[in-house]
């Protein structure tokens, strides 16, 4: 137990060695030979004992660092974490946690940019790696971010039901905020089911939350069209609309239906609230 | 009177308890009836905008008293206080009420970056004058005092000259803060350190501490580890009597983060630190029951 002052280093001294040695990637020894420094170097600094050196407790911190921030995110990319296997994972992380150190005091928003690193990593690159790991990282992490996103009060089919034709027309509407589109250049559904290798096919996404929990499913281009409008204020009379232009067909009767198919859809999905 | 009200006897709200407790919150017919008197939640897993997590803690804060225990205001960084976050934590405290704010005494930022950790700090003047000054600003910023916590430590640093509770004692003199005493973080940082956990506990002073955590921890050998993977240990139960021998009845929490079992027996721990707490104390003071009831604890707590 320390009794008495003694002469030291300052808090910021003592914190800016200890974040650089704590983070290295390859542990306090190595990172301490790196800065040209011997191994019992800490020992001024840390008080060590008969059961754990000054090196081997900063090591414990260095550890928990490292796997905290590997477990969160192999539990918030579960099937990137399959597709490139343990040992893969690790050494991306590593990587990761390199290029894009912590910043957030959330550990909710530590894999928030590992979907765009890993464009840039050679994992996911077109060339030896496999480009779609990108796609599916940032598919597992829009369902993360929908998971807690803004809440709104869906439209209901009964509301729908209550209304005159005519008001039916005019109601104002939007999509929910708990949603998102994702261009895609890869059919993920195999992979994301936990098996095969996906083939090139663009296609996308609709993403978004029902209650507690986050769907998401492959849309055509004309319920494409309506999706966009929908994120700003629109009435359902206009997306119908929107989606006859969206199409190649002239029976108009037969369009209406297929897009109150959609809007129906959307509202059994909770997709829609009251603009 | 007490700065910090005994809320009675609670559990850290975690997402495998969600259901299971807000029903039998809701089935219980009195407040005695109640599986929990509070629930403290994690501040940071409810900085979010909304979907469950926001939708039960609503919930379970319409039938007790909520505290919020943070992990990242790093106290003892030398980087700036990161005011979006305290932003943040004022706004959730806006909403949720709380019977009172905590964090840790630590640090876990430095140059703009976080390591999601509880890092030790040297016990020295240096380091007292710069959390103090950060600690009365966060009091300034939340308008309440806030209760700091001991955190498990795994070194301590040759040029420290003050012992932990020594300054955390004058940490609550300079500012006003109260303390959130973990006892286990006391029991792993003692066998780890080899110092009296008695001694931390006399150390303090006997109207400081408005909050008790109790977890489990796990022998590595060569260290304890601070792990809430386990029940209580009887080490940590027998200092949590002394706890209670020398504080009084001070509102007492149930932690328990990784391999987390059905809520039962969570709460069964929480009912075994009340019923110790009644044999220490005797009839001396009432105890056990909650003290405040649901959306006043924030406002009983204004500076």
């Amino acid at each position: 137990m320390p009794s008495e002052p003694r002469q030291g280093p300052s808090l910021a001294e003592v914190q800016a060695l200890l974040y650089e040695l704590m983070t290295a990637p390859a542990g306090v020894a190595p990172a301490l030979a790196a800065r040209g420094l011997a191994a019992d170097a800490l020992d001024g600094l840390i008080a060590g004992d008969h059961r754990l050196g000054a090196v081997a407790r900063l090591d414990l911190y260095a550890n928990m660092y490292f796997f905290r921030i590997l477990d969160v995110l192999r539990e918030e990319f579960p099937r990137l974490a399959a597709a490139l296997g343990g040992d893969a994972f690790h050494d991306l992380i590593t990587d990761y946690l390199l290029a894009a150190r912590p910043a957030h005091p959330s550990l909710r928003e530590v894999g928030a940019r590992l979907p765009g690193f890993l464009r840039t990593h050679a994992s996911g690159q077109a060339g030896g790696g496999r480009p779609w790991l990108a796609e599916l990282a940032a598919l597992e992490r829009t369902h993360r971010e929908l998971f807690d996103a803004s809440d709104a009060d869906p439209l209901t089919m009964a509301a729908l039901q209550g209304l005159t034709p005519e008001a039916f027309a005019t109601l104002p509407v939007r999509l929910i905020p708990a949603h998102r589109l994702l261009g895609q250049a890869f059919e993920l559904s195999a992979v994301w089911e936990g098996g095969g290798s996906p083939e090139a096919c663009p296609e996308t996404l609709l993403v978004w939350r029902r209650d507690a929990t986050v769907h998401h499913r492959a849309v055509t281009t004309a319920e494409l069209a309506m999706l966009r409008r929908a994120a700003e204020p629109v009435t359902l009379a206009d997306l119908c609309q929107v989606f006859a232009g969206a199409r190649t067909e002239t029976d108009d009767e037969a369009l209406v239906a297929e897009a109150f198919q959609i809007i129906a859809r959307w509202v059994d999905d909770a997709l829609l609230t009251r603009a | 009177m007490r700065r910090f009200p005994h809320l009675g006897h609670g559990i850290g709200l975690r997402p495998p308890h969600y259901q299971p407790l807000l029903q039998a919150l809701r089935a219980a017919r009195s407040p005695l009836e109640r599986p929990v008197d509070w629930v403290e939640i994690i501040s940071e897993n409810f900085m979010v905008e909304g979907g469950n997590p926001r939708a039960v803690l609503r919930r379970i804060r319409a039938e007790v008293p909520v505290v919020m225990h943070g992990v990242s205001l790093s106290l003892g960084s030398v980087d700036p206080l990161d005011e979006q976050y305290l932003q943040a934590l004022r706004a959730l405290a806006r909403d949720v009420e709380p019977a009172w704010i905590s964090d840790h005494l630590c640090w876990s930022s430095f140059g703009g970056h976080t390591g999601h950790d509880l890092w030790p700090l040297p016990f020295t003047e240096e380091a007292l004058d710069h959390v103090a000054a950060r600690v009365l600003t966060v009091q300034e910023r939340l308008q309440r005092p806030v209760l700091i916590e001991n955190v498990s430590s795994y070194l301590q640093f040759a040029h420290a000259g003050i012992t932990e509770w020594e300054f955390l004692s004058a940490l609550v003199a300079r500012t006003g803060c109260g303390l959130l005493l973990d006892v286990n973080n006391v029991f792993v940082s003692a066998h780890n350190h080899g110092f009296s956990a008695q001694a931390f506990l006399e150390g303090l002073p006997p109207d400081s501490v408005g909050q008790i955590h109790l977890a489990g921890h796990r022998d590595e050998g060569t260290h304890l580890l601070d792990t809430h993977d386990h029940p209580v240990c009887d080490g940590v139960w027998d200092l949590y009597r002394a706890a209670v021998t020398r504080f009084g009845g001070v509102a007492t929490l149930i932690e328990r983060d990784e391999d987390i079992p059905p809520l039962d027996e969570v709460v069964a721990e929480s009912r075994r630190a009340r019923a110790l707490e009644r044999e220490v104390l005797g009839a001396l003071e009432p105890v056990g029951g909650p003290t405040v009831t649901p959306g006043v604890g924030a406002r009983a707590h204004a500076l």
